[in-house]
């Protein structure tokens, strides 16, 4: 029995060091402070334990995970304050400034959030617009809509384009 | 496409060795513990230090969507949904919920409004509303389900006829239930017109109270999450929507002015 948990918690310990900055960058792109980030990590990798998720593929573990990490921030966003036990543990808290500054993420992170996504995926991971579409469940008509928009404004924003040199 | 800058701009985004050797603590130790005490694993917090919202925002929420002890008298009408423990009721009277009118004011502004979450947006008339009691085994909750007809589209994957089911985030008036501070998704009558922002929920969508879970999507596809924020209302009391959340409108007196402002947000 001790050996059964010995490796699975070595496979979490894997599958944390091999993800945890990628989680980390999707949960802080939708909440924007390093506390509620922290909680939506951790969220992300409690439910392998939880759910005795067992992966495919290298492949389909980061899958899993840009999934999982970005459903949980947005149950997170839209329920919040479901999760509010006591008021008055809030009224004394001030607005947060955990976030670093550069022109470029603070533009990225005012898009709205499925932007930010796709943003995230295509440019920094390197997926195109099929894979994401079959990642997030959308048609890749969607996506690719999100992309042209997303870029759009940050043309807008920044007075250049991403895809330029 | 990888991009360099943007790389190089989200890579300054990243947990420091201290945080990340706290977040993996926590992970396994909620996995030891989920394994000696063979219970469903809870999710962990963080110890708090900042929050983005004001204690206006908080007071407001919590009104919203107070969790009540079960009142008994509701007059159990059909069982809309029931599974494992939680079942929804519709219902024609709620309990008063005692309310703070000054408390709704400010939880989402005019950017989060549009940016903070996966939205549509369509002009539609509402063709039923009918209140809700969700029993999360003992624990109640008390919503309302919009049903509003498409008439036409500004932002998603909607198409003019359809029939939409949004949650709504209180009750609407029975008479003598919410306060004033409710006015947009309490007005809800049948037969209105108005300019609705719905959420779409995620597939995986759980509202987890009392041990007990609801996923969403087995029951409704859209929510509005705020009483006044997410909807622009045409009532017999004139156009209702937050104005003080979206200042270009401020004094707007037609749907057809909101509209012109929504098309230009959502483009």
């Amino acid at each position: 029995m001790e050996k059964t948990k010995l490796r699975e918690e070595n496979e979490i310990i894997g599958i944390y060091e091999r993800h945890v900055d990628m989680v980390y960058r999707i949960c802080f792109s939708y909440l924007k402070n390093a506390v509620d980030t922290e909680d939506m990590v951790q969220n992300t990798f409690i439910k392998i334990i939880e759910k005795s998720i067992t992966f495919e593929s290298p492949e389909h573990e980061k899958a899993w995970l840009i999934v999982t990490a970005s459903n949980l921030c947005k149950n997170h966003l839209k329920h919040w304050w479901q999760k509010r036990g006591n008021i008055e543990d809030h009224l004394m808290e001030s607005p947060d400034t955990d976030k670093p500054h550069d022109e470029l993420l603070d533009t990225v992170m005012k898009l709205p959030e499925k932007y930010k996504l796709v943003l995230y995926l295509y440019y920094y991971e390197g997926y195109d617009s099929n894979e994401i579409a079959k990642m997030l469940d959308k048609p890749q008509s969607t996506v690719r809509n999100d992309l042209h928009r997303a870029r759009k404004r940050l043309r807008e924003e920044l007075g250049e384009d991403l895809d330029e040199k | 496409m990888k991009n360099k800058r943007y790389i190089d701009a989200m890579n300054q985004v990243t947990p420091d060795e201290e945080a990340k050797k706290r977040m993996l603590q926590n992970i396994l130790g909620e996995s030891g513990e989920s394994k000696e005490k063979g219970k469903v694993v809870k999710m962990k917090r963080t110890k708090r230090n900042s929050f983005i919202l004001t204690g206006a925002v908080a007071a407001a929420a919590l009104f919203i969507t107070l969790g009540l002890p079960d009142m008994g008298k509701n007059d159990a009408g059909d069982v809309l949904y029931s599974k494992g423990d939680v079942e929804v009721t519709e219902v024609s009277e709620v309990p008063e919920i005692p309310s703070n009118p000054s408390a709704i004011t400010a939880i989402f502004n005019e950017q989060e409004v549009f940016n903070m979450f996966d939205t549509v947006a369509f002009m539609g008339t509402v063709k039923e509303v009918v209140n809700l009691k969700l029993d999360f085994d003992g624990v109640m909750h008390y919503r309302a389900m919009a049903v509003i007809t498409v008439d036409k589209v500004y932002d998603g994957e909607l198409t003019v006829g359809e029939t939409v089911n949004a949650m709504l985030p209180g009750p609407v008036d029975t008479g003598s239930v919410m306060g004033a501070d409710f006015n947009i998704t309490r007005a809800m009558k049948p037969g209105e017109r108005g300019i609705f922002m719905p959420i779409v929920y995620s597939s995986d969508e759980v509202w987890e109270e009392n041990g007990k879970e609801l996923k969403m999507t087995e029951f409704a596809k859209y929510a509005i999450i705020d009483t006044v924020r997410f909807a622009f209302m045409d009532t017999d009391e004139g156009l209702l929507f937050e104005r003080n959340t979206f200042p270009a409108i401020k004094d707007a007196k037609t749907l057809e002015e909101v509209e012109t402002y929504i098309m230009e947000k959502v483009k």
